[in-house]
């Protein structure tokens, strides 16, 4: 049994904005973007043996199909996956996106649907809606589709389909992620998503949960893997990262409920989640330059060691 | 009117489905349109494996090329059959400093509020360096396609609302917006995307819809290259649309362009490149049942059946065949360095303030056009100089 790690790195960062005295000398202001840092933190995970950044929609933030271009051009083997509403686009043209990124980066697309805004009571159809179709022209024979929110007519994506070279095949379909434990979104996702990612709740309450969606994929036929965002403060010794959470928690960030503790310690509480069938962590941690090293080289081990020897 | 002081930008077309070596050779050798043909350079075709090259880095060369040879930006065209534009601005911008990003887009492809955000991350992450080539015509099948099923007219109605709500969102929150196509509700950018400069945007069309809608939103009105007297009245008929508006019409033309030493060696070269066009092709291009009205226009300029590539000189240094050649507009401009230096400067007499040059192969012609061509173009400057005289002979340099 293997595990994916996905780094989630947010649209915007303010810890990195320091600025000097007026009297000092700076010759920053104007020449670097929050993409200069995202990219560092995108190296970082990928250098660190990450398998994928998790890039989320942030209406205070930069657009993560943009930002992840640029990320992806600066980096050799995470998987990109940007979170968007199924509204973003048409389906075609979201279908063209991800063809052309899966050609740039050499198929390391993800994506990760928004469904969260319960006030819109189409956003479960539109966004199988937005499935059917891209997956539809994603083929070579042209697709036709009626529906209330998506149409196309001889759509395909054929003239890309064209170049591809015979022994590379033909480029994927990227996995597409859900997350949410509300019932619409247990359901949608059960029939459509192909990673299903829950909050970092105890085991026990996740195994209920993930027993639901079991059965519910199982009735539509399918098999959907399972993923876990979680909040990791790690440190050599647990009295070192209890004091870090404290700090973070109160420099506003939301790591009350973080995974804390020694890296022993967080490496078993994960394996307690993959024993329960977990495949899929998202991490956050902060600050994600330096935490992407840190657990890179002392979680990481840890964590795909033990997994890697029961699979022997 | 644009200030005579103002410097003209010039852009160069980044190709977005693959390019060929040379006018003489069809294959599209770069990238990986088609990769079985002799000397093919599909990426990948080392050892097929993840983690090589792919066509972006290709057209990442151009970009830089272009940057390096003086170019102002680029054009990324976006048809069916081309790589997406966002995508390959997002990674270039990266790798280069001051070039623009000239983006093509239909307004029914991305909902404009997606728009304005992916754009302000572009601004951000390349500081400034976006710019809108949107696109609303066209129709049929292609529409189609895309998935997108408004009527021509009506298209237009909706690129006004796109870019309405565009505008409206990027002047910050609250916006609210109630239209046919487009409703928000307390949008607006925010945060790290607020306040920043807004794209320029460059308007194709050719149909009266498309006038009345550039004349209100465009910042430059751009039209394929076509003969200058045709240019003019479409340019004279934006011009008086858009004076009623209030406004002042700015103008940019495309144009591929075919500039050697001599005369002759250009012309040499279009005779072959001729010589591979098979006469199914000629045929085809003549029977193209045009769903834009700009490619009506173009298609106007064949004549009955030619008989040799000079049946295609409209005037001269004016060659209506390019189309014939590759996936391209029809006329470009072809001749001596001088000669399209003056061509480009009779472009700027007529009212361009801003021009989208390409060439085969995109790479070394951008250098070359870039270093041979554009030192002799005078820009504004032309405005101040009468146009040398025209050698009286059409075609006879070419034979």
């Amino acid at each position: 049994m293997s595990v994916e790690t996905l780094w989630a790195l947010p649209a915007r960062e303010t810890r990195r904005q320091v600025r000097f005295h007026q009297s000092v000398r700076d010759e920053r202001p104007g020449r670097f973007t929050y993409a200069d840092y995202a990219v560092q933190v995108a190296r970082a995970a990928d250098l660190a043996g990450f398998d994928g950044l998790l890039l989320p929609n942030d209406p205070d933030g930069d657009e993560p199909w943009v930002l992840g271009s640029a990320l992806a051009r600066e980096t050799r083997h995470v998987k990109i996956v940007p979170e968007f509403e199924p509204r973003f686009a048409s389906a075609v043209y979201a279908a063209k996106l991800a063809f052309t990124f899966q050609r740039f980066f050499n198929d390391r697309l993800g994506w990760m649907l928004q469904l969260d805004d319960a006030a819109d009571e189409d956003r479960f159809l539109r966004a199988q809606e937005l499935l059917v179709v891209a997956e539809g022209v994603w083929g070579e024979a042209p697709f036709d589709f009626t529906g209330r929110f998506f149409s196309v007519a001889g759509g395909a994506l054929f003239a890309l389909h064209r170049t591809q070279n015979v022994r590379a095949g033909i480029r994927r379909f990227p996995a597409v992620y859900a997350s949410g434990d509300d019932e619409g979104l247990l359901a949608f996702s059960a029939r459509h998503a192909d990673v299903h990612v829950f909050a970092a709740l105890e085991p026990q309450t996740l195994t209920v949960l993930l027993g639901r969606h079991r059965r519910l994929a199982d009735d539509a036929g399918r098999a959907v893997r399972y993923g876990l965002r979680v909040p990791i403060v790690a440190r050599e010794y647990a009295t070192e990262a209890r004091t870090e959470r404290d700090r973070l928690i109160a420099a506003g960030y939301p790591f009350a409920g973080a995974l804390t503790g020694s890296y022993a310690d967080i490496a078993e509480r994960l394996h307690a989640y993959a024993e329960i069938g977990i495949t899929s962590f998202v991490i956050d941690a902060v600050p994600r330059l330096e935490e992407a090293y840190r657990l890179g080289e002392y979680l990481l081990p840890l964590l795909h060691a033990p997994l890697l020897e029961r699979a022997g | 009117m644009a200030l005579r002081s103002e410097r003209l930008p010039v852009y160069w077309r980044i190709p977005m489905t693959g390019d060929m070596s040379s006018w003489r050779n069809a294959p599209k050798t770069r990238g990986d349109w088609t990769p079985r043909s002799a000397g093919s350079l599909a990426p990948g075709r080392r050892d097929d494996g993840p983690g090589g090259y792919t066509y972006l880095d290709y057209m990442t060369e151009v970009a830089r090329a272009a940057e390096a040879a003086g170019f102002y930006g680029g054009l990324l065209p976006s048809f069916p059959e081309t790589d997406d534009p966002w995508i390959a601005s997002a990674a270039m911008a990266r790798a280069t400093t001051t070039f623009r990003f000239m983006i093509a887009f239909q307004p029914g492809f991305l909902d404009p509020v997606q728009t304005a955000r992916m754009s302000a991350t572009l601004q951000r992450l390349s500081h400034g360096r976006v710019v809108y080539n949107i696109i609303t015509g066209g129709g049929g099948p292609q529409q189609h396609w895309w998935g997108d099923f408004v009527g021509h007219d009506d298209r237009y109605a909706r690129t006004a609302e796109f870019l309405d709500v565009l505008k409206g969102v990027w002047s910050g929150a609250p916006f609210d917006y109630a239209g046919d196509f487009y409703q928000v509700t307390n949008g607006g950018l925010r945060g790290a995307l607020a306040g920043l400069p807004v794209p320029d945007v460059y308007f194709s069309g050719s149909s009266d819809a498309a006038i009345d809608a550039a004349s209100a939103h465009a910042d430059y009105y751009l039209s394929w290259l076509e003969h200058p007297h045709d240019l003019e009245r479409k340019f004279d008929r934006v011009r008086e649309r858009t004076a009623l508006l209030g406004r002042e019409a700015r103008f940019a033309v495309r144009a591929h362009v075919i500039a050697r030493p001599t005369e002759e060696e250009a012309w040499r070269e279009v005779r072959l490149g001729w010589e591979r066009v098979r006469p199914d092709q000629i045929e085809m291009l003549r029977n193209r049942k045009a769903e834009s009205v700009g490619s009506r226009r173009l298609a106007a300029y064949q004549p009955g059946v030619p008989t040799g590539y000079e049946d295609l000189i409209i005037a001269p240094n004016l060659w209506s065949g390019i189309a014939l050649l590759g996936d391209f507009p029809t006329i470009g401009i072809v001749g001596s360095y001088e000669q399209v230096a003056e061509r480009l400067d009779d472009l700027v007499r007529i009212g361009a303030d801003a021009l989208v040059l390409a060439g085969l192969p995109h790479l070394e012609e951008a250098y070359r056009v870039g270093e041979e061509v554009l030192p002799l173009f005078l820009g504004r400057a032309a405005l101040d100089v009468e146009p040398p005289r025209v050698a009286a002979s059409v075609a006879g340099a070419a034979r």
